[in-house]
């Protein structure tokens, strides 16, 4: 595993170059000059130019892209031209809000999508698996978006009851910071925590009707024994997987949220980096968004031969 | 064009000079009164305003205590206002910033004075005094007592002229900053005569001197005084400084909220009312009304359509007002090219379309027809009876005089704009729609608003255009889009009369506020004669409510207000 592993990582460096590379170039290639968006229409030409040598946007592609490797190699992501910043310093000051929309949202997922699938197949075919089923298309098909802004809209409107709009930490006041970001998880947690629920179902399913799970059986174990200890544990593998990579699509996911919901985290300041054609923001980000994907598929994979002994790693 | 509402009834009410007068008089009258029964008596000496022959006096001098809170019983001391903002705040140097963190430099940072943009009124602050000597000679008297903020490293020291130097420099001379043309360009010299005198220069006369040292852009106040060694020790000012203003930065967390405490040492010693100030950045528009409407913000900040509006009128804890609009869409031509290089063709785009589409479909009827300015902009822009014949639909002239200029079955045409603001998307919609009425078939070319902006409208490279605008408080701004060198750029529609350029430069040296009012007539006059290039759809109502427990506070006054420091909390 950890030949594996080392390998797994060593293959990351490519991978990380060939997207830098496509995304610095491709945002040059895109229409838009972060001059003219960072100082506005009043600007002289005089000012724009100014601009342009003062953030090194004249010099050559090669010369921008190394140049910005050097400063990542010192720990420094790049100077927003936008925003003014660092984005390092503009990471440190956002991760933390994503991180914690991202965990809370995996717990409300593991939380409802295992148990619920577990019963869901257990109870297969009886009213209360099309009631569970019925939940997970709904939670499918539902867009976030819609979600959130009647979770936030119908209480604001029943009840005059809005989730906090100031950020707390959790270290100075955990249920200060809960209420304020339970709801926004809970929206997010609703398109995965109904794949899980699906998925986990048909694992469960499918485990149920092997030779193993009858022996169990047979030899006069109590069903709930049955289920947690025998079943739930081969069930998990294939949901690890899912859970793991919706991780990675839960950042994109949580765009919109942060802004519903008046989050100050990583995915609204992409996407306004992307608008205002801030290179040096952009290049960072994708770089800190790609190398976590990675990772996390790769715990993902390796946490395989924790669930399931028979998994070996040539 | 309906004429019988309230903005043909404000409109009219400037208009006669026996009633200005009139108004004045009362205004007058009434001052007095609050000067005997209120407090602050350690500024009656001061002068009220700078640059008269105003309309009608403002109702109260900025940042000097008036009776406003001490004549209201349920006026309690004290107390927090709360306001949101869906602008993402990018830092709050006043010298760099241009938009919403502007909010808080106001309170935050001192300036010379204000400029009430409603009637053309400079109300010194940190000045205690201005004369103007000449045409091109201000001699500005610095309050003693002013100070500070007791922060390090400045510790509460005086302000002095050298720091109005010092500041102004800055602003002139930061690689970042914006909106400085004025010391760039006008500005001859600036000195400080003594620690309590600070003399500028113009090199020219320039009408916009006072609007420069202490107007509101449509967000805020840029021209700030600012402390050299907190410069020195901080970098930048991004993420806070030391003012002189009424109020002191205790929290701020960019793009997210500030928090800001009352000033114990402020030289109105009546002021702020107030002992917390608080701006909480809340992006999502309907996110932003919940939250007015849930109580956790006092003023509306929100941008929100007329049936919102309707909901907040039923509820009796909320004063609900309207005001017409800073910002509107436009239509813009490149006189430069065919079509539109004919007038005929500009003149049959005017009379052809049905502007009451656009306030029907994009305003649900809460909008009034414009010609160069913003309704807004009320003391300057024409009156409503001058610019109906270019707001008149005549379907059948306009295809006349398509036919005479050589396009009697039309032309194609592609019109830019972005898809990413809501307001010109929707304005674009509606006119691809009225153009087919003339024959002309429309298509749009839609981008993101980074590529709208700097590769189509900035650079001119259009034949057509719809966009909308920042809010502006003063037509400086507004008013350059008719001139032959445009705003910073060039004039995007290649737009160059020479009689309109004339009377543009004209107006910006015009001292006497009638007299240059009066330019600036004509000026509109010429330019919407000439079927101009910028074809200004209509005005729309801003829909304003704040909180009734919220005293002291004027949307009215708009920019000025933010420099007024006179909101108070009544109790519940």
């Amino acid at each position: 595993m950890r030949t594996y592993a080392i390998r797994r990582l060593l293959l990351m460096v490519p991978v990380i170059i060939i997207v830098t590379i496509a995304v610095a170039g491709l945002m040059r290639i895109v229409p838009g000059d972060p001059a003219t968006i960072a100082l506005g229409q009043n600007a002289t030409e005089e000012d724009r130019e100014r601009f342009r040598e003062a953030y090194h946007l004249n010099d050559p592609f090669h010369v921008q892209y190394l140049r910005w490797w050097g400063d990542v190699f010192k720990g420094d992501l790049g100077q927003s031209v936008v925003q003014r910043t660092n984005v390092t310093e503009e990471l440190k000051d956002r991760l933390p809000s994503t991180i914690e929309l991202l965990i809370l949202s995996g717990i409300f997922t593991a939380l409802i999508g295992i148990p619920f699938g577990v019963i869901s197949a257990v109870k297969q075919n009886t009213p209360l698996d099309y009631l569970i089923r019925s939940f997970s298309i709904f939670g499918l098909s539902i867009p976030n978006f819609w979600l959130g802004t009647l979770l936030l809209l119908l209480p604001a409107i029943w009840w005059d009851y809005l989730p906090p709009l100031s950020d707390v930490s959790f270290f100075d006041d955990p249920l200060g910071n809960l209420e304020k970001y339970w709801m926004p998880a809970a929206t997010l947690a609703t398109g995965s925590s109904a794949t899980v629920m699906r998925l986990m179902r048909s694992s469960v399913v499918e485990i149920l009707r092997d030779d193993y799970i009858r022996t169990a059986r047979a030899k006069g174990l109590a069903e709930r024994t049955v289920i947690l200890r025998h079943v739930l544990k081969n069930a998990l593998i294939p949901v690890v997987t899912v859970m793991g990579l919706q991780l990675a699509t839960l950042v994109g996911g949580s765009i919109i949220i942060e802004q519903i919901f008046n989050i100050p985290g990583v995915g609204l300041f992409l996407i306004n980096s992307i608008v205002a054609r801030d290179y040096p923001s952009i290049q960072g980000l994708v770089l800190f968004l790609a190398v976590t994907f990675m990772l996390i598929n790769l715990l993902v994979d390796l946490s395989y031969g924790f669930l399931d002994p028979r998994i070996r790693y040539s | 064009m309906n004429r019988d509402n309230y903005w043909s009834r404000f409109n009219n009410r400037r208009i006669s000079r026996r009633r200005l007068l009139g108004t004045a008089g009362v205004a007058g009258s009434g001052l007095a009164a609050m000067a005997v029964v209120g407090c602050g008596g350690d500024d009656d000496d001061d002068d009220i305003s700078i640059s008269t022959n105003t309309p009608q006096p403002t109702p109260a001098r900025a940042g000097v205590a008036t009776g406003t809170a001490t004549e209201d019983p349920e006026a309690v001391r004290g107390g927090t206002l709360r306001t949101a903002t869906y602008l993402n705040t990018i830092n709050i140097d006043p010298h760099i910033e241009t938009s919403a963190g502007l909010a808080i430099c106001a309170k935050v940072y001192g300036y010379l004075g204000a400029f009430n943009t409603v009637d053309s009124t400079f109300h010194p602050l940190v000045a205690e005094s201005v004369e103007q000597v000449s045409d091109t000679e201000y001699i500005f008297k610095i309050r003693p007592n002013v100070k500070f903020h007791n922060v390090a490293p400045v510790n509460g020291r005086n302000v002095t002229a050298e720091d109005v130097v010092y500041s102004y420099e800055r602003f002139r001379d930061l690689p970042n900053a914006l909106n400085n043309d004025f010391f760039k360009q006008y500005v001859d010299k600036m000195e400080a005569v003594d620690p309590q005198t600070f003399r500028l220069t113009t090199k020219v006369p320039y009408a916009d001197t006072f609007y420069s040292l202490g107007g509101s852009n449509g967000f805020g106040v840029q021209a700030a005084i600012v402390a050299r060694e907190d410069v020195e020790a901080r970098g930048d000012l991004g993420n806070g400084g030391v003012g002189s203003g009424p109020f002191i930065i205790d929290t701020y967390v960019k793009g997210e909220r500030a928090v800001l405490k009352r000033n114990p040492d402020y030289w109105d010693p009546n002021l702020p009312y107030l002992d917390e100030w608080t701006q909480q950045i809340i992006l999502d528009q309907q996110t932003l009304l919940q939250a007015y409407k849930s109580g956790q913000i006092d003023i509306q900040a929100a941008t929100i359509t007329k049936l919102d509006f309707a909901e907040l009128e039923r509820n009796d804890d909320f004063v609900n007002m309207r005001m017409p609009a800073m910002y509107h869409a436009s239509f813009g031509m490149n006189v430069s090219v065919p079509p539109f290089n004919d007038p005929r063709v500009r003149e049959a785009i005017y009379i052809g379309i049905d502007r009451k589409q656009f306030i029907d479909k994009v305003f649900q009827g809460e909008a009034e027809p414009m010609g160069i300015f913003a309704q807004g902009l009320s003391f300057w822009a024409l009156p409503p009876e001058e610019i109906e014949p270019y707001v008149t639909t005549d379907v059948q002239r306009a295809k006349e005089l398509l036919a005479a200029a050589g396009y009697p079955d039309g032309f194609d045409l592609v019109i830019e704009s972005s898809n990413s603001v809501k307001l010109q998307l929707d304005h674009a919609e509606i006119m691809v729609s009225e153009l087919k009425k003339l024959g002309i078939n429309a298509t749009l070319n839609l981008t993101d608003i980074a590529t709208f902006l700097s590769s189509k409208l900035y650079k001119g490279d259009f034949i057509a255009t719809v966009f909308s605008h920042n809010p502006n408080e003063h037509i400086k701004r507004p008013i350059l889009m008719y001139h032959k060198d445009g705003v910073g750029t060039g004039s995007w529609w290649h737009y160059d009369n020479p009689e309109v350029t004339a009377l543009i430069d004209k107006q910006a040296q015009e001292m006497d506020v009638h007299a240059r009012r009066e330019i600036v007539y004509e000026m509109q006059r010429v330019a919407l004669a000439d079927w101009a290039p910028m074809l200004n759809y209509c005005t729309p109502t801003q829909f304003v409510s704040y909180r009734k427990t919220l005293g002291g506070y004027d949307p009215t006054l708009r920019g000025f207000q933010a420099l007024r420091y006179t909101e108070y909390i009544k109790q519940a």
